[in-house]
């Protein structure tokens, strides 16, 4: 699934390391969810959305 | 709100270290049943100490689901996947096994190798999904 999680978070001047630690998760799943080797669970969806102020739908396309 | 959780790395070491332990201990009490039912010993000792390694066992097995529930998702999809192959790797070897014992009298595989070979193909199950994920 395509994202615009690395966008997003180059935005941001976060790293991946950052991100993990504001999402309660591990650096391995930020990276396996940018390049498209996960898909995230919904509620984990739902915290990246509401982390970055998008809805779902702005950040991954099916 | 970051510095008070404990660092990922150093609970990776921390947990691969307690595994390490109880394999260890698993492996003395094993050694120590051994021992004990070698020598002119009760039933009732005999079956005391073959319930050491069972014992390690079981808090192996408690400490197991601790550390799964202290994972993201990422990380207990991989568990998960990791010990459905294994599991399922291992009925099937201890299956063929017992195939190749009826029919044509090849050695049996004593049950006591069933988990120990199912725990090898779980760790390269999970070097490899780790690696995948990386």
């Amino acid at each position: 699934m395509k994202n615009a999680l690395r966008q997003l978070r180059a935005e941001r001047g976060w790293s991946q390391a950052r991100l993990a630690d504001l999402l309660d998760v591990s650096r391995q799943t930020i990276n396996a969810i940018e390049t498209g080797k996960y898909d995230p669970s919904l509620p984990l969806a739902f915290k990246l959305a509401q982390l970055f102020g998008r809805r779902i739908e702005e950040i991954f396309e099916a | 709100m970051s510095s008070m959780k404990p660092d990922r790395s150093l609970t990776r070491i921390v947990h691969a270290v307690m595994e390490l332990g109880l394999a260890g201990a698993f492996l003395g009490a094993v050694f120590f049943a051994d021992s004990v039912g070698a020598r002119d010993v009760s039933a009732t000792v005999r079956f005391l100490a073959a319930l050491t390694p069972v014992a390690v066992l079981g808090v192996w097995l408690g400490y197991y689901v601790w550390r799964l529930r202290a994972l993201d998702e990422l990380q207990r999809s991989i568990e998960y996947r990791s010990l459905a192959l294994a599991g399922w790797a291992a009925v099937l070897i201890a299956t063929g096994s017992g195939i190749m014992t009826l029919f044509a009298d090849a050695p049996a595989l004593a049950p006591v190798f069933v988990a120990p070979i199912a725990a090898a193909i779980y760790a390269v199950i999970r070097a490899v999904m780790f690696w995948r994920y990386k």
